[in-house]
């Protein structure tokens, strides 16, 4: 469960986020919306602890970062924009990595990664460093990376950016049988990728939350019927 | 102002505000652990290079007043001479060791004398000596100890080869600043020690340990034709022939007035030989002196010992080769055979003598005497006349055998009766002007004889690249055997200057060689055989050589055409012979400079690339772990 | 903690060696040591009991080869974007900054026992004085410990590894050769006092005390506490930074 309470955050005098309020259950698969600078990546970067709220709060499971952050983080498996990877590492070094620093035993570390790698089709790469990966690979070996621990909430941005249209069904499957139990959040701007996941939407436009809604009922906002027509109407509108 | 950015300069205040706290608990920790810990250092070298001596603790402990040192130090020193700049880190360091020990009473300030300057003037004015590294610049190394009452005390040059004695040098200064008021010490010889006058200009200098006794007493000539000692510390006398009576009654006087006397009897100096060769001269009139003061003196008889000789080389008979051979009246005493418990020989480990007198001691009512060095039982003797002008192969074929110690110095201490029957000045003019004639003691006295005067020769104690008998300054002298030391305890102890007494030479016992110098002596076993023997017939040519020129010289009538061929063969085969050793010279340096070059290529590249082979090794090693797992996952 | 410490000396340890770095200086760092030590230090003509000739220049080598060691430990993850993944892992910041911070130390450490073959020749001709240099050695590594802890902290506040590596050089010369006498100078501190402050906190002073063979606590408490200190800032840096 995620409660987000009258978030802000602001950079200097830029105010990235302003007055959000949502909450997220477990069994939840969210899209954050909204066009470039509205502050997808911002909230994310706040929901996965990187970045500290300017303003309001943040809670997860009950408990905020500023007492709990280790804990917290320990049910966060967040990718960032760009999927970034440790290029010198080999793929099987980095989900060696991932997993030990997201406190798996050495045990469990070796089925994990064999299970992962099956699931992402990451066998053949394995021993591969990460920097001569191509830019699906990587994304998918950053998502292994964080699923590693399988935690209850996963927080994406852009994920399935650069990857080949196997692989975005696949991954969208993924996400939402994932979502069954957890708490999936991605943040994108492809339409389609909202009505593929049907889940529930937070708009975003200038750092204020638009709309908190499901993707049908978003769409439902335009004459067609359309949700990219209803994105434009709503973002256009705000202008 | 926005809320968040009041938020923001905040965190930043805070932030700030901490750092400078932890800055100043920075300072305040390293500030107290310095002033707590700085005195006691945990010293891990093996022959505990950076521990002060206990008796340096004890005069450190005795420092009452802020004693200020202006270390000199020429800046180009660390940049030209490597072997320097160590030095002078050690200097440095022990230094550090007096101020922290010292609790800071002892303040170093470090100066650097550049050329022309004003600190370079204030160095020179202070005594400081210029090093002989460098021609083109004057280069200084040295230190000035002062009080704040004025009295000063300089080091004119440390030199690495005074290593041992550094601790030793310093210590001394300090202590004499302790005790401002230099002590006199009266020196009446029959060589010339001193700057009389009255001697050609070379031998007009003032002998090393002269010298270097000056540095902390007052040095005033005596005369031997006194007939009372005047007021003096100490008296040192350095007796190789006949004194005047009237010296002996002055003598016998300061003694039983409780005198503190250093005497040096030789009944065949060595040095004495140098100087005057071929004056025949007597034999030291002191028996009865010394008899009355339970050191009894084998007159005119030279000792010998075959277990303490050293050797040198000289011809067995006239036609024979000169070849290395122990000499016995030349005598090293060993650490084994000076007494370990008087404060004047503890811890010293050689003393050299020549040719020197035989001792026995008795102690009788009133006074004791104590041996300080003996000989071994291996003892000869022969006659002095014969160590004097006999060639040392007579000496060792005139020699009896005594199997019996001597003692070569000794300690007497307390009450005498005179030597004289009655006054001998009695009636005399003398008698006027001179204190009262006294028949028995009216104070302790304190007597050190040694039955040796070339023990005080500088060649026979210290090598240096400026040693010669009269050497000027003793900025790089470094002591091969103990007898100045003993010779320096010897006055402190006498003149009661108890607080020097006792810093000797520290010991090392780590390699003081350096590898330049271990490959040298290692190329020079190869070489060794033919070296020497060149070197050998290279002496033999010259003396020759030498010979003819004297003869030429007396006898112009001398040379003729044969003579002159047979000078000219000897100057080419000595040429020859010279160019031979210096091409064996040569190449030993070539094949130590080849050496050397090897191992620096060997250290610079070779072990690296191994080295580093080696770990790429390993990290391929483990880089092929890790791939056999991910295929291992992969097969699973 | 101290796993999380171990998990990033690891990754970041492996990642000297991925990189190529480690061989880099290694190499640079033989190389200079054993040409200074024989040709500027004079080795054959010097008494080498205790390595003087090699321990006279390790404080400039290491002060010129340690910032490149550190200069991408934090750097890089800025300029990679890798610091958010990092810093979302359940991981403590403190056993992050340690973590690589250490890994920069065991290197130096790696460094000085890459010189050993140097000591094992000079003992096998002459007689060296082995806890003299092993004294030394303790000194050198507790010097390089506080060096790689001030140039993390430069790390920490650079985006470029090339700033980051000229801004700790200049850092570290002037901790080393500022002798701190102008403070007291200016504020006329009595003199006793003065040399008291000035000898406690120079970088010359202590190193000169370990290299000759002595350990002092005075001397320990320096090195350390410069180290905890320059990595309480970088602590402190990635906070400040993350916003």
């Amino acid at each position: 469960m995620i409660t987000v309470k009258k978030l802000g955050k602001n950079f200097g005098p830029l105010k990235a986020l302003d007055n959000i309020n949502f909450t997220i259950a477990a069994g939840e698969i969210v899209t954050l919306l909204g066009p470039n600078g509205a502050g997808k990546s911002t909230l994310m970067r706040l929901l996965s602890g990187y970045l500290e709220p300017t303003a309001g709060q943040i809670e997860i499971f009950g408990k905020t970062y500023t007492s709990n952050r280790r804990q917290i983080l320990s049910q966060i498996g967040y990718v960032p924009e760009n999927a970034p990877l440790y290029g010198e590492m080999t793929v099987f070094e980095f989900l060696k990595f991932m997993s030990a620093a997201r406190n798996l035993s050495a045990k469990q570390i070796a089925p994990q990664i064999s299970e992962l790698s099956d699931q992402f089709e990451l066998s053949e790469v394995l021993n591969q460093k990460c920097e001569t990966l191509s830019k699906g690979f990587k994304r998918r070996v950053a998502i292994a990376g964080v699923l590693t621990s399988s935690p209850r909430i996963l927080i994406l941005d852009e994920p399935t950016e650069g990857l080949d249209p196997n692989q975005k069904y696949i991954t969208r499957q993924f996400f939402k049988d994932y979502a069954k139990n957890n708490i999936v959040i991605i943040s994108t701007h492809i339409m389609e990728e909202v009505t593929a996941l049907s889940s529930r939407v937070i708009l975003l436009n200038k750092g204020k939350l638009v709309k908190d809604t499901t993707a049908e009922r978003l769409s439902e906002l335009s004459p067609d019927n359309n949700l990219e027509t209803a994105f434009r109407r709503i973002t256009n509108k705000n202008k | 102002m926005q809320k968040s950015t009041i938020q923001k300069l905040q965190k930043s205040f805070i932030i700030c505000l901490f750092s400078l706290l932890l800055l100043a608990s920075f300072i305040l920790i390293n500030t107290t652990s310095g002033a707590l810990f700085s005195g006691s250092r945990l010293d891990l070298t093996s022959d505990r290079l950076n521990t002060l001596s206990q008796r340096t603790e004890e005069i450190i402990s005795g420092i009452n007043k802020p004693i200020h040192v202006k270390l000199y130090l020429s800046s180009q020193i660390s940049r030209q001479n490597p072997v320097l700049a160590q030095y002078a880190q050690t200097v440095i360091r022990l230094f550090n060791r007096y101020r922290d020990k010292s609790r800071h009473l002892v303040n170093i300030e470090i100066l650097d004398p550049k050329p022309y300057s004003n600190i370079e003037t204030e160095a020179k004015t202070s005594g400081l000596i210029p090093l002989p590294i460098s021609e083109n610049e004057k280069l200084y190394f040295g230190a000035v100890f002062s009080d704040n009452n004025g009295h000063t005390y300089t080091i004119a040059g440390f030199s690495p080869e005074r290593f041992n004695y550094l601790e030793n040098d310093i210590s001394r200064a300090i202590s004499h600043l302790l005790m401002p008021k230099r002590k006199t010490i009266g020196i009446a010889s029959d060589i010339p020690l001193m700057n009389r006058g009255f001697m050609r200009a070379e031998k007009a200098q003032n002998w090393t340990f002269i010298n270097l006794l000056s540095k902390d007493y007052n040095i005033v000539p005596i005369s031997l034709t006194e007939a009372e000692i005047p007021n003096v510390d100490a008296l040192m006398v350095v007796a190789t022939g006949k004194l005047p009576s009237l010296f002996i009654y002055a003598l016998d006087q300061y003694i039983l007035r409780g005198g503190r006397l250093l005497l040096l009897v030789d009944p065949a100096s060595e040095i004495k030989k140098r100087l005057y060769p071929g004056i025949p001269d007597e034999d030291p009139n002191l028996e009865a002196l010394l008899d009355n003061i339970g050191t009894h003196y084998l007159s005119a008889q030279v000792l010998g010992d075959k277990e303490l000789a050293v050797g040198t080389r000289f011809a067995i008979s006239k036609d024979a080769e000169p070849q290395s051979r122990l000499y016995y009246p030349w005598i090293r005493i060993n650490a084994r055979h000076i007494n370990p418990q008087s404060p004047l020989t503890a811890g010293l480990d050689a003393i050299f003598v020549a040719t020197p007198g035989a001792l026995t001691l008795k102690n009788e009512d009133g006074h004791t005497t104590e041996s300080l060095l003996t000989t071994s039982k291996n003892t000869l003797t022969t006659t002095a006349n014969l160590a004097k002008f006999g060639d040392k192969a007579d000496v060792l074929r005139y020699m009896d055998e005594k199997q019996q110690a001597f003692s070569v110095a000794a300690l007497s201490e307390g009450e005498y009766h005179t030597i004289f029957a009655r006054n001998p000045l009695e009636n005399s003019t003398y008698s006027k002007h001179i204190l009262p004639f006294l028949s028995t003691s009216v104070a302790p006295a304190q007597i050190i004889v040694i039955s040796d005067t070339d023990i005080l020769d500088t060649k026979n104690w210290a090598d240096g690249t400026n040693i010669s008998d009269f050497a000027k300054d003793d900025y790089n002298l470094r002591p091969i055997t103990n007898n100045f030391d003993f010779i320096q305890r010897s006055i402190d102890f006498l003149s009661g200057n108890l607080s020097a007494l006792n810093i000797a030479e520290k010991k090392y016992t780590g390699s003081r060689q350096t590898l330049a110098e271990i490959f040298y002596n290692g190329e020079m076993k190869n070489h060794k055989e033919n070296y020497q023997k060149i070197s050998s017939s290279l002496e033999d040519n010259q003396r020759k050589l030498d010979t003819i020129n004297i003869m030429l010289k007396s006898n112009s009538a001398f040379g003729t055409a044969k003579t002159l061929g047979e000078i000219d063969a000897l100057k080419n085969k000595i040429l020859e012979e010279q160019t031979g050793l210096d091409k064996i010279e040569y190449q030993i340096k070539s094949a130590i400079t080849q050496k050397e070059h090897v191992i620096a290529l060997m250290h610079t590249v070779l072990i690296p690339i191994f080295i580093l082979l080696l770990i790429a090794g390993i990290h391929f090693w483990f880089s092929a772990r890790s791939r056999r797992q991910a295929r291992r996952i992969n097969n699973e | 903690m101290s796993k999380q410490i171990c998990l990033i000396f690891q990754k970041e340890f492996a990642s000297f060696f991925r990189t190529r770095l480690a061989y880099f200086i290694l190499g640079i760092y033989l190389f200079l040591s054993m040409f200074c030590t024989f040709y500027l230090g004079l080795y054959f003509d010097v008494i080498n009991a205790n390595l003087f000739s090699f321990f006279y220049f390790q404080v400039n080598i290491l002060m010129l080869l340690i910032p490149a060691l550190t200069m991408r430990l934090w750097a890089d993850e800025y300029k990679t974007g890798n610091i958010e993944l990092l810093l979302t892992q359940p991981l403590s910041y403190t056993a992050v900054v340690i973590g690589k911070f250490l890994s920069a130390w065991g290197l130096c450490l790696l460094l000085l026992i890459c010189s050993a073959p140097l000591w094992l020749f000079t003992a096998l001709n002459i007689s060296t004085d082995n806890l003299n240099i092993l004294t030394s050695y303790f000194g050198c590594f507790l010097i390089s410990g506080s060096m790689c802890a001030v140039g993390c902290m430069v790390s920490a506040f650079n985006k470029s590894p090339i700033v980051a590596y000229l801004a700790s050089v200049l850092l570290l010369t002037l901790i080393i050769i500022v002798d701190y006498n102008f403070v007291f100078n200016t504020f006329s501190f009595p003199g006793n006092l003065a040399i008291r402050f000035t000898q406690s906190l120079n970088f010359f002073y202590h190193q000169s005390t370990l290299l000759s063979g002595q350990i002092g606590v005075d001397n320990i408490i320096y090195y350390l506490s410069i180290t905890v200190f320059a990595l309480w800032l970088n602590r402190i840096t990635i906070e400040y930074k993350r916003g």
